[in-house]
Formats: structure tokens, C-alpha cells, sequence
């Protein structure tokens, strides 16, 4: 039974060639090779192949490479240079001295290790002593922008002259809601405004309380939650005399009461809107205490979208007021 | 002025202790390196001592051709196989004594042959043109194309082009020409067997 596929032979016919087939696979390839003329070809091919190879002709070295093999050959890199003749009778630091780039160091190459081994330790001792500089350096400008970026206190003179009221004041504008919660809804806010806001601020028309005409006044209320009202206090105060409040107002210093601090002045009214303004931004920038704010707007008044530590609405009231003036009553209630 | 001082007593030495080769340049350490190494560079004499030379020189006779043949096969460039040459009996000067093979001396020197040829054979220092490449596939008859199969064997792989020459040019056995490449028998011969093959296909293509 012939053994030898095409598929066989395909494997073996390098074996073929080189005779290392055993008797017996060699019958059965010579027996496969009678019948299976594709393979027979194949090994004709191979056998054309190897014939052409082995008969090609043969470079010879060439006589001036054979008597001096290691000769400089013309326009190649001499990349490994001689030392000059002599070389190894100098001094040690002359031959250092000597020894550059274009000499190469194939004959030394102790020396090239050992002067380099040393050069990246120096590199490496530098690059360990140089580093905590560095990084001192580094940290300090990280302070510096720190302190920079950190909001300054306001340090205006007015702020600390300013006092903070305590309790009660009885000079002090005064409403029945004055200690009223954050975000309530003001529904009776017309029966509540029946006092007197006191006398009007510098910087007024003018005319006294008694002498103001009745009308419908506004009442501007400004709820804000902070973590700290003392911290909020002078920016508020700030605000305030920005927009043409003047420090001498009464009620810009605020009052503090229980839960937080509340300011309650007359302002002009084309103030008002940029003094709002202003506080929702002061609002934006104060970190939103962790409790959750409930309420805030009311259904009868104006409020508006504002930061969720930050509520506003305004109300209109019987109360006599100046020409010009609103109220505002700001609210900064403490955690 | 310590420094300018030592250095002109090393020039006063370098005088006395080193040979010049012209007199006329300039004193300067510096000058007189650059006119050595010139001179060095112009002239194609012989840059290692006659004991170098006379090591060399049975090896040159043994393997010499058989080194500068097997460089030119792969590299088909005269001067690089020059080069390659060059590199390989470099080599076997500079290996330390313990390094040196003299049981299997061929097979070292043909081992330092193929360490040399293969960076230099797969960076393909030379190449057919396309246009060559498509006037050797455009003959239609076997026997001119066989006239060209250098040109066909340049195209195969560098190990099957080593192994094909090892085994079939130089009559090199299998077990040699595993020490000296580093590839398993079996794989050698796998790899003989695909050169053929691949030569085959391109002289002998189906119609």
C-alpha cells in the first residue's frame, strides 16, 4: 500500500533531497513519484534549484583585504581609531588627556566604563541633592497662589466701625417679623407693616417720617443661609455701601438675634435691583450649607431663581416710607 | 595658571614621546591630533600590528572566502559585504581568549558571520526597483528566470536565504548550522523547505 500522499511528500521532499529517508520511505516515494506527475515536477524544480545554487560562483576576498584585513577602507566611518603610536608608554593623566571622542576607546574600555559609571553617579548625586530644593521651591509657590486666591476679608474701615447690634434695638427699624424663619411665605404682610421704619437715612429727599406721603411701600426681603453670618455680615455691609447706602444708615450694621443676623434699612429703590443682584452672587459664591433649604419664594410676592442658599421676595406694605426708598430686610441665618 | 602651565609641560612631553608626522603645523596639542589622525585617514595602511595580522591570518586563509562569500550572497553590495567582512575578523581579534572556539572554529566564525549579517540583511541594504521587479516576473519562460535566481533569491526571508546557502551552497550540515543560528533542525529544515518552495513558485508560476 502506498503510504505517500501529495501531502506527505510536500513535508518530506527535503528529506528526499537530502537522501535522509529510510529505504523503505524512499520505495514508497519513488512509488508515489511514478504515479503523481505534479510532485515528480516539484522535484525536478527543487533539484534545478539546488543544482543553479550550488554552482553559482563563489566571491573570492579580495587580495588587498586578504593581505591586510583590518585596512581602513575609503569612504567609510572609521568609527574605532588608533591610538597613536607611543601611546602606552605616556603618563596615565597624559593618555586621559589625549583620549576624546575621536579616539575610541576599544582598546580601554575599562577606562570608558569606568569614567562614565562615574559621570551618572555625579548626574544621579546632583539630581538627588537638587530635588528637595525643588520641591521646597515648588510648595512655596503653591502658597503663594493659595493666598492669592483665597477671597480677602474685607477690610473696609466702615465694616469695623460699623457695630453689630445685639437683641432688640429700639433705634432700629422694627417688625413684627423680625425674627421670622427663612422662606417663609409672607401672607399678611400688609397687616405687619404698620410701624413706623424711623427716620430716614442721610442722603434722602430730605423730608422727615411725618412728612412722607402714605403709599404702598415695597418690602424687599433677602433670606441667605450661611455657615457663618458673622463671616457674611461685612461683605453684605459691603454691598450695601457700594450700591449708595450710606455707612451712616441706620440698621446697615445689622442686628444680631438668634439664628443668624438681620439687616433692615431703607435703601433707594433704583438700588434695589442691583443690591439683589449682588447678594445672589455673594449667595452663589457662600458654600451652600448641607441641610436641605425648604421653602423659599412666595406665591403672592415676587421672588426669584436664585442660588438654593438664597431666597427673595418682595412685598407691599401700607407703611409709610420716604419717596424714593424702599425697605429691605435682609436675613443671614446661621446653621 | 596651573592648569596652562601642566598643559604646556604635556606638550613638551607629547614632543619627546610621540612621533610627528609633519613638522611644520602649529604646536597646539590639539593640531597635532587632528594632523595624526588625517594622516591616518587618508592613507589606507594598516591599522593593527603585525601580531594582529598574523593571528588573522589562518583564519583568513580557512574561512575567508567562505566569510566574504556567504557576506555577499546576503548583502549582494561589494562594499558591504567588504564591510561585513571586516566586522567579522574584528570581532574574532578582540574576543577574549577564554571566548575562542577552536574545536568547532567553523562554526564560531561562521556564528560571528550571522551575528554580523542578519541586523544588516533585514534592514535590506539593497533592493530591486519595482520596475526590475516587474520585468522579472513579466518572463514567461523558466530557464531565463532561472538565469536570474540571485535576483529571486534576494527576495526570501534572511534565515531561509542563511539556511538555503549553509546547507545546499556549502554543504554545511544540519546540526552546524543549528549551533551557528540558533534554530532547531526542524525548523531549519522547514525553513529550507519554504525557500524552495517560494523560489519554485516564482520561477515555475502556474499559467
Amino acid at each position: 500500500m502506498n503510504e505517500f500522499t501529495c501531502f506527505d511528500w510536500h513535508n518530506r521532499i527535503s528529506e528526499y533531497l537530502d537522501s535522509a529517508l529510510s529505504p523503505a520511505s524512499k520505495r514508497q516515494a519513488d512509488l508515489h513519484l511514478d504515479h503523481c506527475q505534479s510532485c515528480l515536477n516539484r522535484l525536478k524544480h527543487h533539484q534545478e534549484i539546488l543544482k543553479t545554487l550550488s554552482h553559482a560562483p563563489r566571491e573570492r576576498v579580495p587580495a588587498s583585504l586578504r593581505q591586510n584585513p583590518l585596512a581602513h577602507l575609503p569612504g567609510t566611518i572609521e568609527k574605532i581609531t588608533p591610538l597613536p603610536t607611543g601611546f602606552d608608554r605616556l603618563h596615565w593623566s597624559k593618555r586621559l588627556l589625549f583620549l576624546n571622542k575621536t579616539y575610541q576607546w576599544q582598546n580601554k574600555w575599562y577606562l570608558q566604563a569606568g569614567i562614565e559609571g562615574f559621570g551618572i553617579m555625579l548626574v544621579l548625586l546632583a539630581v538627588v541633592s537638587i530635588f528637595p530644593k525643588v520641591r521646597s521651591i515648588y510648595e512655596k509657590n503653591i502658597e503663594r497662589r493659595l493666598e492669592a486666591f483665597n477671597l480677602p476679608e474685607s477690610d473696609i474701615s466702615s465694616v469695623k466701625s460699623i457695630p453689630l447690634v445685639r437683641g432688640k434695638d429700639t433705634t432700629a427699624p422694627q417688625s413684627e417679623d423680625d425674627f421670622s424663619s427663612e422662606g417663609e411665605h409672607e401672607e399678611n404682610s400688609e397687616a405687619e407693616e404698620t410701624d413706623s421704619v424711623g427716620s430716614p437715612p442721610k442722603g434722602a429727599t430730605g423730608r422727615s417720617s411725618r412728612s412722607s406721603r402714605l403709599g404702598k411701600a415695597e418690602i424687599w426681603r433677602f433670606n441667605l443661609r450661611a455657615d457663618n453670618a458673622k463671616e457674611i455680615r461685612p461683605k453684605i455691609i459691603q454691598i450695601l455701601t457700594d450700591h449708595g447706602v450710606d455707612s451712616t444708615t441706620k440698621g446697615i450694621g445689622g442686628r444680631e438675634a438668634p439664628g443668624g443676623i438681620q439687616f433692615d434699612l431703607l435703601v433707594p429703590s433704583s438700588k434695589i435691583d442691583k443690591i439683589n443682584e449682588a447678594l445672589q452672587k455673594l449667595a452663589s459664591l457662600t458654600p451652600a450649607p448641607k441641610t436641605r433649604i425648604h421653602g423659599g419664594g412666595s406665591g403672592n410676592s415676587e421672588s426669584g431663581n436664585s442660588p438654593k442658599n438664597f431666597t427673595w421676595f418682595k412685598n407691599r406694605s401700607k407703611a409709610a416710607l420716604p419717596n424714593g426708598f424702599n425697605r429691605i430686610v435682609i436675613w443671614v441665618s446661621q446653621l | 595658571m596651573g592648569f596652562k602651565k601642566k598643559l604646556s609641560s604635556l606638550r613638551a612631553n607629547s614632543k619627546n614621546s610621540l612621533p610627528t608626522t609633519k613638522s611644520s603645523e602649529s604646536s597646539s596639542i590639539l593640531g597635532a591630533r587632528k594632523e595624526r589622525l588625517t594622516n591616518v585617514s587618508k592613507k589606507s595602511t594598516s591599522n593593527c600590528s603585525p601580531k594582529d595580522i598574523a593571528f588573522l591570518e589562518p583564519f583568513i586563509e580557512r574561512y575567508g572566502d567562505l566569510v566574504f562569500d556567504l557576506c555577499y550572497s546576503i548583502l549582494w553590495s561589494q562594499r558591504s559585504a567588504q564591510v561585513a567582512f571586516q566586522t567579522v575578523f574584528k570581532k574574532i581579534l578582540h574576543t577574549p581568549q577564554k571566548n575562542r572556539f577552536t574545536e568547532f572554529e567553523r562554526v564560531w566564525v561562521l556564528k560571528l558571520t550571522v551575528e554580523v549579517l542578519l541586523p544588516q540583511a533585514q534592514a535590506a541594504l539593497k533592493r530591486l526597483s519595482p520596475s526590475e521587479q516587474v520585468m522579472l516576473d513579466s518572463s514567461s519562460d523558466p530557464a531565463r528566470k532561472l538565469e536570474s535566481l540571485s535576483m529571486y533569491f534576494h527576495r526570501l526571508g534572511a534565515h531561509e536565504k542563511l539556511t538555503i546557502l549553509l546547507r545546499d551552497k556549502y554543504g554545511i550540515g544540519y546540526s552546524e548550522i543549528t549551533a551557528v543560528m540558533g534554530i532547531p533542525e526542524g525548523s531549519l529544515k522547514i525553513l529550507r523547505q519554504q525557500g524552495l518552495q517560494a523560489l519554485e513558485g516564482w520561477i515555475w508560476s502556474p499559467e
